[in-house]
């Protein structure tokens, strides 16, 4: 059954009950291979670089069906334990069919996945790891990982975020599950450095006014017969407790003296003080936070669920980036239905009605981070609502394209998408510094016989 | 003889026509000897004096203020207490408005079982105390305020009770004093009843503080005899605590440390316009209660720990001799006196009480409303306290017979069975330990 066809010295494809299986040893070996025809890759090296290259190269593939193909390593090499989560485990190559029947789930999961045109990075990674999701059946399961800045390692996830891009990534996730396509259970809390965000984190008591870890703690001793209360230091003698206001010993706490607190003193600045300042200071980037400054994520282990399996067979349309949008706002599909009643209506009454196309050139807002991003589009949205008429219809495709209905407008271009166009642009002048001509509005006059997906594929030309 | 209510009054006047005037100092020997003597005589020399002086006072008092001003000392502020969270935020806001601002805030919960914990960790996260020192257990007022006075950094010290709000100037005149003479070791303040429109129980002390604290206390202090600086509202120099070694166990600890300065050799005097605003008693149940452990303390302190101020020593003064003298005298000794008085009037003029109850409550009276004019003459405040006039007319049932009975009863418990040190006002712990000490 085994059948091994040897293409040069770094290249093996193995054909194993109807699938094709790579063993490659290096990025170069796979980069001369169409690996749309191969099922599965084997990761034959002992060369932890290598076998990164190799992965990386193939999850981080834009073609969705060749990143979830599944990689496993050969089990004669032994490679990094951090590195191994990201693959599908180990294969004996004289064991193929324990393998082959995961090829074989896998393959016919992923038949299963509607690839969409999707736009920006957390968007795309979403879409992968739903999909790693679905065709695995599994679970991502967080591993506790020292090498790692906030102590843990996500299978898979960690792929596609840097080290410092730590908060997108539990961004990302956190939305995830927030918008229902993922759910998690919690495994642990981390307390992130507000500067590096780094888990590695050393708590220190510290005087409250200079900052100081040079503090030292001396209970206060309470003399009840005189009253008398002081530091213990006050009270020590070569023989034990005296009091220094009544010169009387001090034997038995509880009946002489008792301790009803503690103080500090800095022997920096010689402030004393009964609550310490808690910091905590980051190992990595040596940042002082204060305990309330700490940004607290929540780690847990992370499955898909029938919504988002949904979403990547296709049954959610828009995309969530939408859901950011005020109230008002439609999706695509349904502008489109609403147009299409428009274009019938204007068939009968003669009457004159425009779709109007808003583009942020370039994908201008995708460059930005969530939460600007977040404000922005709330705020193009107030904007744009701002200036319709009520009977105007506003729909939004993504982040940067907006589809408006004009019904009952004669003029090529409207006054208010003129003050649309100047009040964005000023938004994004005030804010960002970019120019008026990153944005484009175009309009198109509503004719019978047309359809609006034709019109749409025209504003996208 | 047979009961006329019509001929009440014609025979009540005509018996005191008659008796003529030595018999009635021999009925009223006691009030015309002591009472009047002490709340009418002197007080309007004093006042009279007072007056006479006031410009030139007036001008060391500016004087002084200028060196306080110059000098801008630094001063801790101190407030010991237990479950007094809920005033802290209000008397941070009052001691913000000072004029003198170049103080430390230092707070000490003794070991209160609410929310001041809390309440004052965040006052001190906010900026709004400097020092906020918790003990966890309970050590009774004498070793808060030691423990903030431990920790404090100032030249003066300056000891309030959280319930009290301040003039804007407050701090400032109760500071005045320690450079008018080096010898000053400390200055009361002027307490005032905040509450006085809340109930008859808060009118009657107002009144009575008015009598007391303020007019009172400017008359002793100026005849050099002032011996109690109110643990509400007092400033002290901090070397000259320090060197006494702070409050010792209370109740009475507010006279008792006033006492150890005098008999340190240093002065103690009070400020008139340092005013300080206090919440009394509204419900005479409380007010009995305070005021049982207040006249105890007499016992306990003036009578008992103090007792060498009265015998020739090293460190025998005069002044302090009659500062506690014209105290234990006014207070225990005449309250004992007045008993005899009841007991000598009962049994020589049983047949005429109904003429001799109402004179007397009739001069008591009268007397009420001649010690409230010096009051007017002496007060800052003579519009607000109009409020009270009318009220003075029970001031002779209120102090005459009440604060009498409530007295006697203190005395009784602390000069037979030493009830001080059972009162939960200190914790257990320390009281055992000074009773078997004998302080």
């Amino acid at each position: 059954m085994l059948n091994v066809l040897r293409h040069n010295d770094r290249t093996n494809k193995i054909q194993f009950s109807g699938y094709t299986l790579l063993r490659v040893d290096h990025i170069s070996s796979i980069q001369q291979e169409s690996l749309t025809f191969v099922d599965a890759i084997i990761i034959d090296t002992e060369n932890n670089e290598h076998a990164t290259d190799l992965v990386f190269f193939i999850r981080k593939n834009a073609d969705l069906a060749i990143a979830l193909k599944p990689i496993f390593i050969n089990n004669t090499c032994q490679l990094n334990k951090t590195f191994e989560i990201h693959t599908d485990g180990y294969i004996d190559l004289n064991e193929l069919s324990i393998a082959i029947n995961r090829v074989d789930i896998i393959t016919k999961r992923s038949k299963r996945i509607s690839h969409k045109n999707t736009v920006g990075h957390d968007y795309q990674v979403k879409q992968k790891i739903l999909a790693f999701l679905f065709t695995r059946n599994s679970t991502i399961v967080p591993i506790t990982n020292r090498a790692s800045l906030i102590g843990y390692s996500f299978p898979f996830i960690d792929l596609f975020y840097k080290e410092e891009e730590v908060m997108s990534k539990l961004s990302m996730l956190e939305k995830s599950v927030e918008c229902g396509h993922l759910s998690t259970n919690l495994k642990d809390f981390v307390h992130l450095c507000k500067r590096c965000h780094g888990n590695y984190l050393n708590f220190v008591e510290a005087c409250p006014k200079c900052d100081s870890i040079d503090i030292k703690a001396q209970d206060i001793v309470h003399h009840f017969v005189c009253a008398h209360v002081a530091p213990e230091k006050d009270f020590k003698t070569k023989d034990g407790l005296a009091c220094p206001k009544c010169d009387k010993q001090l034997r038995h706490i509880g009946i002489d003296y008792d301790k009803p607190s503690s103080m500090y003193s800095c022997n920096c600045c010689n402030h004393e003080f009964q609550t310490a300042k808690m910091i905590a200071k980051c190992i990595d980037c040596n940042a002082e936070n204060e305990l309330s400054a700490l940004i607290k994520k929540a780690i847990g282990s992370y499955s898909i669920t029938s919504a988002g399996e949904e979403w990547l067979r296709g049954g959610e349309e828009q995309s969530s980036q939408v859901s950011l949008l005020n109230d008002g706002v439609m999706t695509l599909s349904l502008f489109k239905i609403i147009a299409s009643q428009e274009l019938k209506r204007i068939t009968i009454s003669k009457s004159t009605s425009q779709i109007a196309h808003i583009l942020f050139v370039n994908e201008r807002l995708d460059t930005f981070d969530d939460a600007t991003k977040k404000l922005l589009v709330k705020e193009i949205g107030a904007i744009i609502k701002s200036y319709l008429l009520p009977s105007d219809v506003m729909a939004a495709d993504n982040y940067n394209s907006y589809y408006l209905l004009l019904p009952e407008t004669k003029e090529q271009f409207p006054k208010r998408l003129e003050t649309i166009q100047y009040n964005l642009g000023k938004l994004l002048g005030d804010n960002l510094q970019e120019r008026l001509l990153d944005i484009k509005i175009q309009t198109h006059q509503l004719i019978e016989k047309e359809t609006v997906d034709s019109i749409i594929k025209q504003f996208h030309k | 003889m047979s009961f006329h209510i019509e001929n009440i009054v014609p025979e009540y006047i005509n018996y005191w026509h008659e008796v003529g005037l030595s018999k009635f100092i021999r009925v009223f020997w006691y009030f015309i000897l002591f009472e009047f003597t002490r709340y009418i005589v002197i007080d309007y020399i004093i006042a009279f004096i007072f007056g006479a002086n006031k410009k030139k006072r007036a001008e060391k008092f500016e004087k002084a203020r200028q060196l306080l001003r110059l000098e801008n000392p630094f001063v801790s502020v101190i407030i010991p207490g237990k479950n007094e969270g809920k005033h802290l935020f209000k008397l941070t806001r009052s001691l913000a408005e000072q004029t003198f601002s170049n103080f430390e805030l230092i707070i000490v919960d003794d070991g209160s079982d609410d929310d001041t914990p809390i309440i004052g960790k965040n006052l001190e996260r906010l900026g709004l105390i400097d020092k906020f020192i918790r003990n966890e257990m309970r050590g009774g007022k004498a070793s808060a305020a030691n423990l903030a006075l431990r920790y404090s950094s100032g030249k003066f010290i300056v000891h309030l009770d959280a319930d009290c709000s301040f003039d804007y100037d407050a701090i400032e005149n109760v500071l005045v004093p320690f450079y008018m003479s080096p010898k000053i070791a400390a200055v009361g303040g002027n307490v005032k009843v905040r509450n006085y429109k809340e109930s008859l129980c808060s009118k009657l002390q107002a009144i009575e503080y008015l009598k007391t604290v303020s007019v009172g206390r400017i008359i002793t202090s100026y005849l050099g005899i002032y011996k109690i600086i109110s643990g509400a509202f007092g400033a002290f120099r901090a070397d000259v605590i320090d060197a006494i070694g702070g409050w010792d166990i209370g109740p009475g600890l507010d006279g008792d440390i006033t006492v150890k300065i005098r008999k340190s050799g240093y002065k103690v005097c009070f400020e008139p316009s340092a005013i300080c605003l206090t919440n009394a008693p509204s419900k005479f149940k409380v007010l009995t209660k305070q005021r049982l452990r207040w006249d105890k303390s007499i016992i306990r302190f003036r009578v008992r720990k103090h007792k060498d101020v009265y015998f020739p020593n090293a460190n025998f003064s005069w002044s302090t001799f009659f500062a506690l003298a014209e105290n234990v005298f006014y207070n225990v000794v005449l309250d004992i006196l007045w008993w005899f008085y009841i007991i000598d009037i009962i049994i020589n003029y049983s047949s005429q009480l109904q003429f001799v109850i109402p004179m007397n409550f009739t001069l008591y009276f009268v007397m009420s409303y001649v010690q409230m004019c010096s009051i007017y003459v002496f007060s800052e405040r003579r519009k607000e306290e109009l409020y009270l006039w009318p009220y003075v007319s029970l001031m002779s049932i209120y102090t005459g017979t009440y604060l009498r009975i409530v007295r006697t009863a203190a005395y009784y418990k602390e000069f037979f069975f030493k009830r001080s040190f059972e009162d939960t006002w200190n914790p257990y712990k320390s009281s055992a330990q000074a009773k078997k000490a004998g302080l």
